[in-house]
């Protein structure tokens, strides 16, 4: 239930945002997009944590906003700095991203079984 | 303790749907501006930039030498005895053209006057690209333009014209939208050629950005 809720939810606001885009400088489309991995990263999280009943919304919710909001300073501080600090949350985010895709998929296969 | 369950599952879900439903809206916008970002010089590869810099100094350097080496002809034919004067006047009508080419004087003539307009208000905002602007002036100097100006500043074959933010820069000056293009030239042909279905003006309406074309007699250029 939880993954058909977050794929409407996507889709719908993918569907909203094609026929009302919201205009993103360009100069920061680099930290929206961080923002965005993270968010993606905490929707998986979530997912992962209801799966296996460790589910706890206020964490969900301040994980989603923190995140976002600390990907998005690490790119903005590694620009100031010179280093590409964004990598940093690529990786991060990136690599759990896949962490928690495959106990995903394991936790719904061992539910099938 | 049923009803505080079921409380606790429906805000378990309007937290995910209204999360990703966040995170959907932004993807197109950002997809967008990062498919824009792709269309300009900014995110090429630099080793590109500086071939096709290279290239544009190089063939600069050339235009001079073969205006200097004209010049020097004329100077030549003009000392020497046995000169007539049919060659001097093509030697100097070939000298004229290279300064029309290099802008190095004013010009004045029938020719077209373009401006554009982007639209900055609204939901998504339109935006001339680099490409944009390259495949106009190409279009001119291709449909018979022998002279062309932005907003004023006149482009010679070595020009460079970019978008860098808001702005848009012609051989280093820079300049404001909305930016006023004045070709003098065969005025009827690049009318034409520009009219073609399919071509700039129609990709520069599908993207909305507003251009109006108008014919102008005498349109003058300076050096």
């Amino acid at each position: 239930m939880v993954g058909f809720v977050t794929v409407c939810g996507l889709v719908l606001g993918i569907i909203v945002g094609i026929f009302r885009p919201v205009h993103i400088p360009a100069a920061y489309s680099k930290y929206v997009g961080l923002a965005l991995l993270a968010g993606m990263d905490s929707i998986l999280g979530g997912i992962k944590g209801y799966l296996k009943d460790t589910f706890d919304a206020t964490v969900f919710f301040s994980g989603f906003l923190i995140n976002s909001l600390v990907a998005a300073l690490l790119g903005y501080l590694g620009d100031q700095l010179g280093i590409d600090l964004y990598l940093a949350a690529v990786v991060v985010f990136g690599s759990r991203m896949y962490q928690n895709i495959a106990i995903i998929r394991r936790v719904l296969l061992k539910k099938e079984a | 303790m049923k009803r505080t369950g079921r409380a606790r599952w429906q805000s378990t879900m309007l937290v995910f749907a209204l999360i990703s439903f966040f995170v959907g809206f932004f993807l197109p916008g950002q997809a967008r501006v990062v498919r824009e970002m792709k269309q300009t010089y900014q995110s090429q590869d630099p080793k590109d930039l500086i071939r096709v810099i290279r290239d544009l100094q190089q063939r600069k350097q050339d235009l001079l030498v073969e205006e200097t080496d004209v010049s020097q002809k004329v100077a030549q034919y003009l000392r020497s005895s046995d000169d007539t004067a049919a060659q001097v006047r093509r030697l100097l009508q070939e000298a004229i053209v290279l300064k029309q080419r290099t802008g190095a004087i004013p010009l004045a003539g029938p020719g077209i006057r373009i401006t554009i307009r982007e639209q900055s208000s609204g939901t998504s905002p339109s935006m001339l690209a680099d490409e944009d602007l390259l495949l106009l002036l190409n279009d001119l100097w291709a449909s018979g333009a022998e002279v062309i100006s932005l907003n004023g500043i006149r482009l010679t074959d070595s020009s460079s014209v970019y978008r860098a933010g808001l702005d848009v820069r012609v051989d280093g000056e820079v300049t404001q939208m909305p930016l006023v293009v004045d070709a003098i030239g065969d005025t009827e042909n690049m009318y034409k050629g520009l009219q073609i279905p399919g071509g700039v003006l129609d990709l520069l309406n599908l993207r909305r950005i507003g251009a109006i074309v108008q014919k102008v007699n005498p349109l003058r250029i300076s050096d």
